[in-house]
């Protein structure tokens, strides 16, 4: 395939850009409402030692900077890990976490917001990214062993752990002692980003960075498993052992996501179809784009979550999923057009 | 037969990918007592062939009879038992880049999610001989363009792939084949979505393929229609029930004794004077 066109290539930079330019912006939002460019320079204070100890440079470092962090470090995550698992398995509505890899998430959070041990500062993001890492691990095992070449062995028995541990979270909630824990365990289901900090941001960086960096280095590779498994392993790809290794990636990104925020849906589903609607399906360009448009997406939903519904304090995820439900229902029915 | 490994992470690997990494052998394929299947259910039970290389092979034979599972096996998609050389090579001594590199395939199955444009999905047909951070040198771009020329693609190949039809998908699916540049091409019913003149398109291209490489080529089809299994191919293999039971020059496979055998029908076998070539009428 030759060069990426510098079209594509200004189109990532404006992303980037945009990314940039919205987070500061968002920065800048909230009941003491500062100017992009008091935003800015609070930031670039910040980001060189510089910070004073004024009320909005205090605001922007301790809480408003690790939310925006966050939403961009998972929205990054989200957006490029669905982009990967749509193409291993072939299945345009394929999400991060359809490996089972959110689900073994929650079902380690869920255990610890019942039993008290998520009260201990640190322990209920260390123990979700545990968790994914075990469905994680579990499903390469399975890949080492599973006959064939193909990918669908694999998204069944990711189909079956989701339908197993999503009943262990109902039955966890429902035998909760105690109602607040109850309705904890299903604030966390739900995603959210209120109350993140720098400790969060530093959880996650090193997952999601090398998954992300990982799944990136694959881009050829997906590129050439869109043709097909067939086609592919034909045309001098080691299928099985690449599809091992984005799976990993993707469920390493998504781990570092999904442990400091929770379940947060649709955003690794919707955004790589918006970009490929838009775009094409080449993924040099996909994957980088999913990436910086699905933080994007999630900073300006978690704006929308804190600020839109004031007083009330709507989650992230379900601001994501009030987004993304209605696009996969004109997805599905689109789809279902075309093949009548 | 020497077999060369790429070196992985040495600076020597990116130019090693540029130059055959496996010796040309005399067979193109050698099977003895072969038997693959799906599951535990073996669709071919130990199945000797030689395929000479040079040549277009047609594998011939009735629904199930194991065409394409026998093409499945020699390229490595489903497992297999028994002795499969590919010009010389064991099959499971040869790394996924080797096999790309002694054979490309045209699936039957052309079902793609891609949303890439007809002249990108060409260009993965080269990704076994490109490096990862090398872009496509005057080989690559020659190997395309006479795989979109051949085809008769280039007019459309910026379409993306979504927006072309059963047969345009199929042609464009052969360039990327023909772009390869194995030694061996494999292909699957080339031409079942495909109108009278494309298919006899696709047909003709076969022999001016094989006979126009620096080294061996030869083109191994399945395929359901024996006039022109008669008329394009210079051996026929003709499988039942994952057995076969005739194989050679085309007047030795056609005949009404092997094709009763086969297909349990009566058939005319006749000349074409137009062609030289024989004509098989179902009677």
């Amino acid at each position: 395939m030759r060069a990426m066109p510098a079209s594509r290539q200004l189109t990532l930079a404006g992303l980037a850009a945009l990314l940039v330019l919205v987070s500061l912006v968002v920065v800048g939002l909230g009941p003491i409402h500062m100017t992009t460019g008091e935003a800015a320079s609070s930031v670039a204070r910040l980001l060189t030692g510089h910070g004073h100890d004024s009320g909005s440079d205090l605001l922007i470092a301790a809480v408003r900077a690790p939310r925006v962090l966050t939403a961009v470090l998972v929205g990054a995550a989200l957006g490029i890990a669905g982009a990967a698992m749509q193409t291993v398995f072939h299945n345009p509505l394929a999400e991060p976490g359809i490996t089972g890899v959110s689900s073994g998430a929650a079902v380690a959070a869920v255990l610890l917001i019942v039993t008290g041990g998520a009260r201990i500062p640190g322990v209920l993001p260390l123990g979700a990214f545990l968790g994914a890492m075990a469905v994680a691990g579990f499903i390469q095992v399975f890949s080492l062993s599973a006959p064939g070449r193909s990918s669908a062995p694999l998204l069944l028995v990711g189909i079956a752990l989701n339908a197993l541990l999503g009943a262990v979270v109902s039955a966890v909630i429902t035998n909760a002692p105690q109602a607040e824990q109850a309705r904890s365990a299903l604030f966390w289901l739900n995603g959210d980003l209120t109350g993140r900090s720098m400790d969060d941001v530093r959880m996650a960086t090193p997952p999601i960075v090398i998954g992300v960096l990982a799944l990136a280095w694959h881009t050829r590779e997906l590129n050439l498993l869109s043709l097909g498994d067939a086609t592919a392993q034909t045309s001098g790809l080691d299928v099985r052992a690449c599809t091992r290794r984005i799976i990993a990636a993707a469920a390493l990104a998504t781990a570092g996501g999904v442990a400091v925020t929770g379940i947060i849906s649709f955003v690794g589903l919707v955004i790589p179809h918006i970009v490929r609607l838009i775009w094409g399906g080449d993924h040099r360009f996909v994957m980088p784009a999913s990436a910086l448009l699905a933080a994007i997406f999630l900073v300006i939903a978690d704006t929308i979550a804190r600020m839109a519904f004031s007083p009330v304090s709507v989650q992230t995820g379900t601001v994501t999923a009030l987004v993304g439900a209605p696009f996969l229902l004109a997805l599905v029915l689109r789809d279902g057009g075309v093949r009548q | 037969m020497s077999t060369r490994k790429s070196g992985r992470g040495t600076g020597a690997w990116r130019a090693a990918r540029r130059r055959p990494l496996v010796e040309i052998g005399t067979a193109a394929l050698s099977l003895h007592e072969v038997r693959a299947g799906y599951g535990r259910h073996p669709v071919i039970a130990g199945l000797d062939l030689d395929v000479e290389p040079g040549l277009v092979h047609g594998i011939i034979g009735p629904n199930g009879a194991g065409k394409s599972t026998l093409l499945k096996a020699c390229l490595g998609l489903i497992p297999s038992r028994g002795q499969l050389l590919v010009h010389g090579h064991e099959l499971v001594t040869l790394s996924a880049v080797q096999r790309a590199w002694l054979m490309s395939y045209l699936p039957q199955d052309l079902t793609t999610t891609s949303t890439l444009t007809g002249e990108e999905y060409v260009h993965m047909g080269r990704y076994a001989r490109r490096p990862r951070f090398g872009q496509l040198n005057t080989a690559d771009e020659e190997a395309v363009n006479r795989a979109l020329d051949m085809t008769g693609c280039r007019e459309w190949a910026s379409r993306p792939l979504a927006q072309a039809s059963g047969g345009e998908r199929q042609l464009i699916a052969l360039a990327r084949a023909l772009a390869q540049d194995a030694a061996i091409l494999m292909l699957d019913e080339p031409a079942s979505a495909l109108d009278l003149g494309h298919e006899l398109s696709v047909l003709r291209l076969l022999h001016p393929w094989v006979a126009g490489g620096d080294r061996p080529r030869t083109a191994v089809l399945v395929l359901h229609d024996l006039t022109w299994a008669a008329r394009f191919c210079d051996r026929l293999h003709l499988l039942v029930n994952g057995r076969l039971i005739a194989s050679g020059k085309p007047a030795e496979v056609l005949t009404t004794g092997t094709l009763r055998a086969a297909y349990g029908i009566a058939t005319a076998i006749t000349t074409v004077a137009a062609t030289g070539t024989l004509d098989v009428t179902p009677l």
